[in-house]
C-alpha cells in the first residue's frame, strides 16, 4: 500500500540555562533522574501512538530532535528512542534523522558525534547564533565563538555530511557590519545549511525586561530588514539557496524535515508540548511536566484540544505555508482535499495579489512571494487568511 | 399624602435657576428632604439627576418637574411644583422652557462668586416672561462668602430690591424654612381661567413599555384620564390612558387642572408625534386657539455619527430617535460618507451637549461610535444664486466662484475681574472677536461684550477664559447673527485621496496650521501599510502641509517551533481582524481614532 510520506518531531525540553530570549518550552532539569523519566516517558508515548490505527503500518521518512537542549542527551538516551521508533514504525531507507546541538553542552563532542552518528543520526542543527562573543552575552549563550567554531569542526571530523548552523541576528545594538562579520564566519564553516533567525523577544524574557529596564536598545526594525536582505545577497553568492523565508542550503542539501510543516506533510510530535498535525488536524501536548507524565503512565496521550479546520481556513492556512517555500503553492495539489470553488477563490484573491505586485505567478495556478517583499511576508498572508 | 383638592390659590408653580456650579441641585435636594418629598431611604444627592450622565458629571442636563406638598407657617397646605433645570450654557433652551410652566423663579447666587454671566442671562429670561423673581444667596457658610457684595451686585446690575433676598446654604440646610416661606409669600398662585382645557408640553421623555409621555403645564381647564386629548399642532386625538404628577416620581391621579403640573400618557408611540411646545385640549370640547409654543430651537453644532459596526446603522436611528423626544434641540438626518459609510448628521446646542449624546448612545444604546469633527453653519452664496446652508463640509462648492461666505456669529457677556481685562480681551481678539462694550458691574468687576465666530468659541474658548483668569470670569452667549468671513475648505489627502469625513472648513489664516497638525497626528495614527502613504492637507488645489508614512519593512515570522503553526496562523488572523476595524480609503486602512483626532487639533 502506498502511504503518505509522515515525519516525527521529539521535543528534549531540557538545558543547562535557558536563554535570554527563550520563551519556549524548556527549562534546566532538576536532576539527572528527571531525565531519564522523561525519555522513559517518551518511549511510552511513542508506543501509545504505534497503537493509534493511522500510523498502522507506517514509517517515517525524517525524524527530528529539537528542544531545550536535546544534545544534553546521553548517546545511549538516543539509541534507545532511535531503537524504538524502529520496532514501532520503522525508519525509511535514506531518511534524514536530524538533532539540534549546542556547543558547550556536550563534555567530549567528538566521542558523542560519532557516538551518535553510530546511533543513526545522520544530520547535525548546531545552535551557532552568533560569532560574536559580546552577543553571546547578551544572548544568555553558555558558549563562546571558539567553542562553536571548533564543535562544527569535531561534527565533521566525526563524518557528519549534513551539518546546519542556525544564527540570529537583528539583537539589540547589533550593527549590520557586525551581522556581516558573523555571517562570513560562519560560511567558512563550510556547512551545507545555514537558517537566519530573526531575533524575537518575547514578553516575560529576560532580554525583554533589559530593554524595558533600558539596559539595551529596542532592536530597529528597519536595520533588521537591511540585515536580512543583505544576509541573502551574501548567502546567495557564497553558493547557499534560499528555499524558506530564513532558510539557506546548498543545492540538493534542504531540511526535509522543516519542508513538511510547509508542504502539508503528516507530523508526529512526541514529547513536552510538541506539535502534531494528522488528517487534517493539529494536536499539541500539554506543556506540564507532571501532567504529561501523569497521563502517559495513565495509557492516554498527553493531547490537548485538537484543532480541525473548516475546508476554507485550512486551504488558506496549507496556501500560506507553502507560499513561505520559495517553491510558493501550486493549487492543482489542492483539488483531491478540497472543492473546486474554495480552491477557485483562493485562486482569484492569489491573482488579485500578483496584479498588486506581492505574488508572483510561476505557472498555472501556481504562485511565490515576491522576493523583495519577503520581510513583510505576513502584511500578504493576512490578506488571506481567512 | 397628596389631597387633590388643594385650593387653586394655594399652588405655586416655580423653578430654579443660577449659574452653573451655584448649587442648584443641592437646593433642590434639601427641599424635597425638608418637605419630606422623598422617602429618607430612597434619597441619595443631585436627587432629581435621574441620568448616569448627569449623576457622574455632576451636572442636571434634563429639566425636571416634580410636585411638593407643604404646610405653611400660615397654617395651610401649598403645592408648590418645582422645575429644576439645567446649569451648563449648552442647555438654556431648556431653562426657557420650564419657565412658560412657572409663575415664580428662585435666582441662586453664589455668595462667594456673586452674579456671574449666566446669572444675568437667566434673569432676563425670567423677564422676559414676566415671572416674579426670589433673590436667593447660596452657600452662606463658606468662610469667603460675602452677602452684602451679592446684594450690592444684584442691585447694580439686575436692578433687583435685594432687601428680600433669601440667605441660605443648602449644603448645611441653613435658612431652607425662610426659603420655603417666601416661595409661598413671593411667588403668585396661578391664575386660574376655567375656559377649555388648555395644556402646554413642556418636556417629554420615552418610556420603552409605556410610550411618550407628555410633561404639561395646564394653563385652563381640565384634563381627565380616560378623555380624549387633542394635540392642536399635531392635530391628532389621543385617548388619555394616565395623568398624573411628579410627587416626585410619577404618581397617577384623576386629572389635570388649570395651574397644575403634571404627566400625561396617552398612548403615543411614535415620538415624532409629540411635539414640545405643542397644546393639549379636550378632542370633545376643544380650545379655540392654541397657547403659544416656543420659538424653534436652533442647533449650534453639527457632526456626523457613524456606528463603528456597519450593520448597527438602524440601532443608530432608533437610538438617536429616543433621544430626540426627550430632548427637542437634537436633531439628526441620514449622511452618508464614502469612508464612514451610512450615519446621521446631528445638530447640538453645543460640545458639551453633542459628548452628552454621544455618551449615552455609547453608553445607554451600546452603540460605539464614529463622530466626525464638529462644526458649525456656514452659509456660502455662489455668485447670482441664492445663499445655501451648510452644515457638513463636504457640501461645500467647489470648482465654482463663491461670492460670499458667512458664519454665525454669537453676542458673548464675559463677566470678570477686572485684573484680568488684558489676558480676557487678548483671548477674545485671538478668537476673532469684535469688541462691543465695557461697562463696570462693581468697583472691581466688569462685563465685556464682544462678538466672536461660533465656531471659535465651541471649542476650548471657555477653558481658555478659565485659565486665564485663573476661573474668575464667566461666559454667557446667544445667537447673534451671520456675518462675513474669510473662510475656505481644508481637505485631508490619504494616499492622495481625498477624505470627505476629515474634511473642515477653516478660517483661511489658520487653514495652514490646522491642515499640518491634522497630518502630523494623522502620521501617528494611520498604521504602516506594505507601500509609503502620502498624508496632505489641501486648500482647494493647494497643498498646503504634506508627510509620508513609510512602507512598513518588517511585519515577518522567522521561525515556527516545532511545527506550531496554530500560534502562528493566529497571529495572521488577528493582524486581519484589526485591519476590518478600520476604515479604507482606497487600499489605506485607518483606525477610527483618526476621524476623532480632528477634534483634538481644535481643541489644541
Amino acid at each position: 500500500m502506498n502511504t503518505p510520506p509522515l515525519s516525527l518531531y521529539i521535543h528534549f525540553p531540557f538545558c543547562i540555562r535557558k536563554c535570554a530570549y527563550c520563551d519556549f518550552v524548556s527549562s534546566p532539569a532538576a536532576s539527572r533522574k528527571e531525565i531519564t523519566a522523561y525519555i522513559n516517558a517518551l518511549s511510552h508515548e511513542l508506543r501509545l501512538l504505534s497503537f493509534s490505527h493511522e500510523f498502522r503500518g507506517r514509517s517515517f521518512s525524517t525524524i527530528f530532535f529539537g528542544g531545550g537542549t536535546p544534545s544534553l542527551m546521553r548517546n545511549r538516551e538516543i539509541k534507545t528512542i532511535i531503537d524504538c521508533v524502529k520496532d514501532l514504525f520503522g525508519i525509511e531507507d535514506g531518511a534524514e534523522v536530524s538533532i539540534e546541538a549546542n556547543p558547550g553542552s556536550v563534555t567530549k563532542p567528538a566521542e558523542w558525534f560519532s557516538q551518535i552518528h553510530a546511533a543513526g543520526i545522520n544530520r547535525l542543527s548546531i545552535g551557532v547564533q552568533s560569532l560574536d562573543d559580546r552577543e553571546l552575552a547578551l544572548l544568555g549563550r553558555l558558549h563562546t565563538s571558539a567553542d562553536a567554531e571548533r564543535f562544527v569542526h569535531a561534527a565533521t571530523a566525526a563524518g557528519f555530511g549534513a551539518v546546519a548552523l542556525d544564527l540570529i541576528y537583528g539583537l539589540p545594538g547589533q550593527t549590520a557590519s557586525h551581522w556581516l562579520i558573523t555571517l562570513d564566519r560562519a560560511i567558512t564553516l563550510s556547512a551545507d545549511h545555514i537558517s537566519i533567525y530573526c531575533l524575537e523577544i518575547p514578553p516575560g524574557t529576560p532580554l525583554r525586561q533589559s530593554i524595558q529596564s533600558g539596559e539595551f536598545p529596542e532592536p530597529d526594525t528597519e536595520l533588521q530588514a537591511d540585515m536580512y536582505y543583505a544576509a541573502l545577497e551574501k548567502l546567495e553568492n557564497a553558493g547557499y539557496k534560499r528555499y524558506e523565508i530564513s532558510n539557506f542550503a546548498a543545492p540538493g542539501r534542504e531540511c526535509r524535515h522543516n519542508l513538511t510543516y510547509w508542504t502539508a506533510v503528516e507530523y508526529i510530535g512526541a514529547g513536552l508540548a510538541a506539535s502534531s498535525y494528522v488528517d487534517g488536524s493539529r494536536y499539541k501536548n500539554v506543556s506540564d511536566m507532571k501532567t504529561y507524565v501523569g497521563r502517559i503512565r495513565a495509557g492516554r496521550l498527553p493531547r490537548e484540544g485538537g484543532e480541525r479546520l473548516a475546508a476554507r481556513r485550512a486551504l488558506r492556512e496549507l496556501a500560506v505555508m507553502a507560499l513561505r517555500t520559495t517553491a510558493g503553492v501550486e493549487l492543482d495539489r489542492f483539488t483531491d482535499a478540497f472543492s473546486h470553488r474554495e480552491i477557485s477563490e483562493l485562486g482569484t484573491d492569489l491573482a488579485g495579489l500578483e496584479r498588486q505586485g506581492l505574488v508572483i505567478a510561476t505557472g498555472r495556478n501556481s504562485y511565490r512571494l515576491a522576493p523583495e517583499h519577503t520581510f513583510i511576508s505576513n502584511s500578504i498572508f493576512s490578506l488571506i487568511v481567512c | 399624602m397628596l389631597s387633590n383638592n388643594v385650593s387653586r390659590d394655594n399652588i405655586r408653580n416655580f423653578s430654579i435657576i443660577a449659574h452653573v456650579d451655584h448649587g442648584k441641585s443641592t437646593l433642590a435636594d434639601r427641599i424635597l428632604q425638608m418637605t419630606n418629598s422623598v422617602d429618607s431611604r430612597a434619597f441619595r444627592p443631585q436627587y432629581l439627576d435621574r441620568l448616569e450622565v448627569e449623576r457622574e458629571r455632576g451636572v442636571t442636563v434634563k429639566l425636571q418637574a416634580v410636585r411638593i406638598d407643604y404646610k405653611a407657617d400660615d397654617g395651610n397646605c401649598y403645592r408648590l411644583n418645582l422645575i429644576d433645570t439645567p446649569g451648563h450654557v449648552d442647555f438654556s433652551y431648556e431653562v426657557s422652557r420650564s419657565l412658560a410652566a412657572c409663575e415664580g423663579v428662585l435666582l441662586v447666587v453664589d455668595a462667594a462668586q456673586g452674579v456671574e454671566a449666566q446669572t444675568v442671562a437667566n434673569f432676563h429670561l425670567a423677564q422676559e416672561n414676566d415671572l416674579v423673581i426670589v433673590p436667593v444667596i447660596n452657600k452662606i457658610d463658606l468662610p469667603t462668602a460675602d452677602p452684602q457684595r451679592v446684594k450690592d451686585e444684584l442691585e447694580l446690575v439686575l436692578g433687583i430690591d435685594s432687601d428680600n433676598a433669601v440667605l441660605v446654604s443648602a449644603k448645611e440646610g441653613i435658612g431652607i424654612s425662610e426659603l420655603m416661606e417666601a416661595i409661598v409669600k413671593y411667588v403668585p398662585p396661578p391664575k386660574i381661567e376655567k375656559g377649555l382645557a388648555r395644556g402646554l408640553i413642556f418636556d417629554s421623555h420615552y418610556d420603552k413599555y409605556r410610550g411618550a409621555i407628555a410633561y404639561v403645564r395646564m394653563f385652563t381647564g381640565v384634563i381627565r384620564a380616560g378623555s380624549t386629548i387633542n394635540f392642536m399642532a399635531a392635530g391628532r386625538d389621543c385617548e388619555v390612558n394616565e395623568v398624573g404628577v411628579f410627587a416626585p416620581d410619577m404618581t397617577p391621579c384623576e386629572k389635570l387642572e388649570s395651574g397644575d403640573v403634571g404627566y400625561v400618557i396617552a398612548g403615543v408611540k411614535n415620538i415624532k408625534e409629540l411635539k414640545v411646545g405643542d397644546t393639549v385640549t379636550d378632542a370633545a370640547n376643544p380650545a379655540l386657539e392654541p397657547l403659544p409654543g416656543y420659538r424653534g430651537i436652533q442647533p449650534m453644532v453639527y457632526c456626523g455619527y457613524f456606528s463603528t459596526d456597519s450593520d448597527k446603522y438602524e440601532d443608530l436611528r432608533d437610538a438617536l430617535e429616543k433621544l430626540a423626544l426627550n430632548d427637542s434641540a437634537l436633531v439628526y438626518e441620514p449622511e452618508s460618507s464614502a469612508v464612514l459609510g451610512f450615519g446621521f448628521r446631528c445638530g447640538f446646542l453645543g460640545l458639551f451637549h453633542m459628548d452628552i449624546i454621544q455618551e449615552r448612545l455609547e453608553r445607554e444604546y451600546d452603540i460605539s461610535l464614529v463622530a466626525t469633527a464638529p462644526t458649525v453653519m456656514y452659509r456660502v452664496t455662489v455668485y447670482g444664486e441664492e445663499p445655501i446652508e451648510i452644515k457638513n463640509p463636504s457640501e461645500y462648492p467647489e470648482n465654482v466662484k463663491i461670492d460670499k461666505i458667512e458664519e454665525p456669529f454669537v453676542r458673548a457677556q464675559i463677566l470678570t475681574p477686572e485684573e484680568y481685562i488684558g489676558p480676557v480681551m487678548e483671548l477674545a481678539k485671538d478668537k476673532r472677536g469684535e469688541f462691543v462694550s465695557m461697562d463696570y458691574i462693581s468697583e472691581m468687576r466688569v462685563k465685556i461684550v464682544y462678538l466672536i465666530p461660533l465656531s471659535e468659541v465651541i471649542f476650548d474658548f471657555f477653558d481658555k477664559l478659565k485659565s486665564c483668569s485663573r476661573g474668575f470670569a464667566s461666559l454667557d452667549y446667544q445667537y447673534d447673527s451671520y456675518r462675513p468671513s474669510k473662510l475656505c475648505k481644508l481637505d485631508i489627502l490619504v494616499g492622495e485621496k481625498k477624505v470627505d469625513s476629515l474634511s473642515m472648513i477653516v478660517h483661511s489664516e489658520s487653514a495652514y496650521h490646522k491642515g499640518r497638525r491634522i497630518v502630523e497626528k494623522l502620521r501617528k495614527l494611520i498604521p504602516r501599510h506594505m507601500f509609503q502613504v502620502p498624508l496632505q492637507a489641501a486648500v482647494g488645489s493647494r497643498i498646503i502641509s504634506r508627510e509620508t508614512i513609510p512602507a512598513i519593512r518588517k511585519n515577518v515570522t522567522a521561525k515556527c517551533y516545532g511545527g506550531d503553526i496554530t500560534r502562528k496562523r493566529k497571529l495572521l488572523e488577528k493582524q486581519k481582524e484589526g485591519k476590518k476595524r478600520m476604515k479604507s480609503v482606497g487600499n489605506v486602512d485607518i483606525p477610527q481614532e483618526a476621524f476623532l483626532s480632528i477634534l483634538e487639533v481644535e481643541k489644541k
